[in-house]
């Protein structure tokens, strides 16, 4: 009985919780910005995707605490759901008797024709309730579905909000390839998905899904990349063959977020030899990063040379002045424990933002104007001119993707080196590397220098890539991205730096609703993988173990 | 002695003492230069200390909060910038309202002080939350996760009153009653400042008796000491951590509300630097003590509001205001490698945690 009671209860809570996060989203404006994307046309918009999505995964949290009773788990994920609908759709009701908009900005009379599903505020309580109530039942009788169907469905619902929701560049990138558009552009409607498109989508994601539920499982989730013999070699020269027909396939403005990506995967592996392998916190990394960028623009550009030089020849000076800075800035703060470095770093990350805009050194590399005509990198500018219809953002891309293999090349050899174990027994515990032997300064040193090589090497590539820099660019968000990034994919992950850049980078840059609430996101990403998943969603093998265990526990008590 | 004392240094450390030198004599220069110029005269200098002065007052209201955290979890409170900023940010309805309906200018002292009062609790009730959603489950992890944790839940707040209030700058309402300037100590000074001071003054004595004299003080200096023991003795831990950050955060809404006071308006994103002096303040007074932020802050305000003039304009620095807000990380950078524990602290910098 008593036990009973106390479920009710949590669901109830759960529910309220549901109604606070849906509030959230309503009143920073979330909800309003996505109501012009139709998934599919003409059925329903990503606005209704999040209010329904909320429901229903609150709803199944819910159910599933009461697994071996389908009758209560039923009623208490529709209690949850019903409750956050229900809280939800007091807004548009209160909003209508008081002028919430004098103080909450997004309160509009839009904002609640969304959350009643424009039936007006009275009504809108009870369908609201009852979308609830229907989401935490529908997130209970799903979850009754097991093996590859449950896959199939999860994975359909997936591929069609994510492809509805770039649907509108999906049509861009198939315009652009003549006649052989018409293959795939009968699946669009005008804005979103069509059924057809949907139809399609089922099939493939369920077809998929029965030919690998029906196989059994074998050599487990090795990846076909780790698998020995000719299949691997044949894997990796199909990856790296559609890595080289990106931009031609994708078009302009794919290769230019990819480029984007690119950078940032440079910078996720400088800070991911800081903080995943070495465990030294650094929020300052964007000063290496603007290091790099202005020591190019300033070497470059006829504006503050007076013979300039080509890019190629710059990025090894802006690398060197990266390591430079990043050594002298470091060796004050090295015996630091982690936060203090952090917020040491942080520090010098917004010293140089300053300065870089300030009047005493615009002089030399033009205060808040900036720098702009600087050199691209010239194998761009070839292949720009040598084959027809190609753009900079296109060409820029092949660099790009140079330098990361290389940058990655590099990071794996050396967490495999003797100095990486060396990194990794730092992080580990100082005290006991040091007993071992390890030169603690040194070899923190070297991580620095190597993370600051990256780090500005990212920094060159971007200055070459938009031919102009200017202070503005060089803000904390940079450094948080980064970190955010490797937090995600997880920390001493290299696929995880890739994956996380992809995701967090990638994402946001296709989707212009979502760039005003990215930072606010990625707070919320910080927290939520901290408290559940701290070692990245793509977890280094180590990092699997330290994360969870007790014996690492009372190092933050003392 | 001698030749110990030259076995021991290594080349970082004269890297280290160079950089100070440097700065030390940079510092010197350009104050010599400042001052034989005689660009100043004497009423100029008591305006920059007193304007010193009132900031680092809402500097040390605010930099309680972290040095009290810190002396408790060992964690820097990364969300405290967004804690201050909250409370003025949401009591500015309040005072919109007050002043709307003429309320403001018929009792100033009762409605800046609900305002204040208001301003205070909101930042508590955010720091109140914080702790107990995002901080608390994390108590025994690794020490970098609470850290990471707290940016995100100060970028978390920050972009949701973006998003709830806009990015616009709202200018506070401004009373008469606190215009012009006064005679006080022989001074004449602004009556604006001489209200801050006096209730930053006021605030930091009640916190003052709270910790040393109150049961309540005891426990939260109990916990700071021995947390395991502490609750061998039959404190509530998890009580005393919450009632830590609550009077935290109460003291960054005040010192918030005087923020506003001082420069009239509010905007989503204003506590950055501000929390980052603070942060600074704490460092310089010895993070963990709390006299020592008090002490700390008014050094770094007063530092803050000559600097620029005297020795960076003494150097020959083009616009040196556009540097003031680098002088505070420089000052964080120079104590950090000369004496890490600060004025008045104990050695907490490298390696206790």
């Amino acid at each position: 009985m008593e036990k009973e009671k106390s479920f009710w209860r949590i669901a109830f809570e759960r529910g309220l919780v549901a109604g606070v996060i849906l509030l959230l989203i309503s009143l920073i404006g979330m909800l309003e910005a996505f109501k012009g994307r139709e998934i599919i046309g003409g059925l329903f918009t990503m606005s209704q995707v999040l209010i329904v999505g909320t429901l229903y995964l609150t709803g199944a949290a819910s159910g599933k605490l009461a697994q071996n009773n389908l009758r209560q788990s039923a009623l208490g994920a529709m209690l949850t759901g019903a409750v956050g609908g229900f809280t939800t759709g007091l807004l548009p009701i209160i909003g209508t008797l008081v002028n919430l908009r004098s103080v909450l900005l997004n309160a509009s009379p839009e904002l609640y024709k969304i959350l009643s599903f424009g039936t007006g505020p009275y009504l809108g309580l009870v369908v609201l309730t009852i979308v609830g109530a229907l989401s935490g039942l529908a997130a209970v009788l799903l979850n009754l579905v097991k093996g590859w169907p449950r896959q199939a469905i999860n994975n359909s619902l997936v591929a069609i909000i994510m492809l509805g929701l770039l649907a509108d560049l999906f049509r861009v990138t198939i315009e652009q390839w003549g006649n052989l558009s018409v293959l795939l552009s009968w699946m669009l409607a005008i804005k979103g998905l069509s059924y057809a498109g949907v139809a399609a989508i089922l099939a493939v994601t369920f077809g998929l899904s029965y030919l690998k539920g029906r196989k059994p499982a074998q050599a487990g989730s090795v990846s076909i990349f780790q698998q020995k013999g000719p299949k691997k070699y044949a894997a990796w020269l199909a990856a790296g063959i559609g890595l080289l027909l990106v931009p031609p396939i994708l078009g302009v403005y794919f290769s230019e977020v990819l480029d984007n990506v690119g950078i940032y995967i440079l910078m996720g592996l400088g800070m991911n030899i800081l903080l995943g392998y070495t465990g030294m916190f650094n929020l300052g990394f964007v000063a290496y990063y603007a290091l790099g960028a202005y020591t190019v623009g300033v070497l470059t550009s006829p504006e503050t040379s007076a013979n300039p030089i080509p890019w190629i020849a710059a990025m090894p000076v802006a690398l060197l002045v990266a390591i430079i800075a990043g050594v002298v800035l470091s060796i004050p703060v090295l015996r630091m424990r982690g936060d203090y470095l952090g917020i040491v770093t942080l520090g010098f990350g917004e010293i140089i933002r300053i300065l870089a805009g300030s009047d005493l050194l615009k002089p030399w590399i033009g205060g808040a104007n900036g720098i702009t005509q600087i050199a691209r990198p010239g194998i761009a500018l070839w292949l720009t001119k040598a084959v027809p219809g190609f753009q900079i953002q296109q060409t820029v891309y092949y660099v790009i993707l140079f330098f990361v293999i290389v940058g990655i090349f590099l990071s794996i050899r050396l967490r495999d080196s003797r100095q990486g174990r060396a990194w990794m027994a730092i992080r580990e515990d100082e005290d006991v590397a040091q007993a071992m032997g390890i030169d603690l300064v040194n070899v923190k040193l070297l991580a620095v220098i190597v993370s600051s090589a990256l780090g500005g090497l990212a920094g060159a590539l971007f200055a070459g890539r938009l031919s102009s820099t200017y202070p503005q660019s060089y803000t904390l968000m940079v450094s948080l991205n980064a970190l955010c990034l490797i937090i995600v994919g997880g920390m001493g992950s290299i696929p995880g730096v890739v994956a996380g850049s992809l995701a967090l980078v990638g994402l946001p840059d296709l989707l212009r609703e979502f760039g005003e609430f990215r930072m606010l996101v990625y707070g919320a990403l910080l927290v939520v993988m901290m408290l559940v998943k701290p070692e990245g969603l793509l977890p280094a093998e180590a990092a699997k173990r330290e994360f969870h265990t007790e014996e690492n526990a009372p190092a933050a008590a003392d | 002695m001698l030749k110990n004392w030259l076995k021991r240094i290594s080349a970082t450390d004269i890297l280290m003492w160079g950089i100070g030198l440097i700065i030390i004599l940079g510092v010197v220069w350009g104050s010599v230069a400042t001052l034989s110029s005689g660009k100043y005269d004497s009423a100029a200098w008591q305006n920059l200390i007193v304007t010193g002065l009132t900031l680092g007052s809402i500097y040390a209201l605010i930099a309680i909060g972290y040095t009290v955290v810190y002396g408790i979890l060992r964690m820097i409170n990364f969300a405290h910038s967004e804690i201050f900023s909250g409370g003025p940010l949401v009591a500015y309805y309040l005072a919109r309202a007050l002043n709307d309906n003429g309320f403001l200018a018929k009792q100033p002292i009762v409605g800046l002080v609900l305002v204040a009062l208001f301003s205070m609790f909101i930042s508590m009730s955010i720091a109140f939350l914080a702790e107990r959603i995002a901080y608390r489950p994390l108590r025994k992890a690794p020490r970098l996760i609470p850290l990471i944790t707290a940016i995100g839940v100060s970028f978390f707040l920050l972009y949701t009153y973006k998003g709830l209030f806009g990015s616009g700058i709202k200018d506070y309402p401004q009373l008469d009653i606190l215009k012009g300037r006064t005679p006080f100590l022989g001074m004449d000074i602004q009556i604006v400042y001489i209200v801050i001071l006096i209730s930053a003054f006021v605030l930091l004595a009640i916190l003052y008796s709270i910790v040393q004299f109150t049961k309540l003080g005891k426990a939260m200096r109990a916990v700071s000491e021995d947390k395991d023991t502490a609750a061998l003795m039959g404190i509530d831990v998890d009580q005393i951590i919450s009632a830590t950050f609550m009077i935290g955060g109460a003291l960054a809404g005040a010192g918030g509300f005087l923020y506003a006071l001082m420069f009239h308006q509010v905007a989503f994103a204003m506590g950055f630097f501000p929390a980052l002096k603070a942060f600074t303040s704490a460092v310089v007074g010895g993070i963990g003590n709390v006299v020592g932020a008090m002490i700390g802050a008014m050094f770094l305000g007063i530092i803050e509001a000559m600097g620029p003039n005297i020795f960076l304009d003494g150097l020959g620095v083009p616009a040196p205001n556009q540097l003031k807000d680098a002088i505070a990380f420089v000052l964080l950078v120079f104590i950090l490698i000369f004496r890490p524990t600060g004025i008045l602290g104990e050695r907490l910098a490298t390696k206790k945690a």
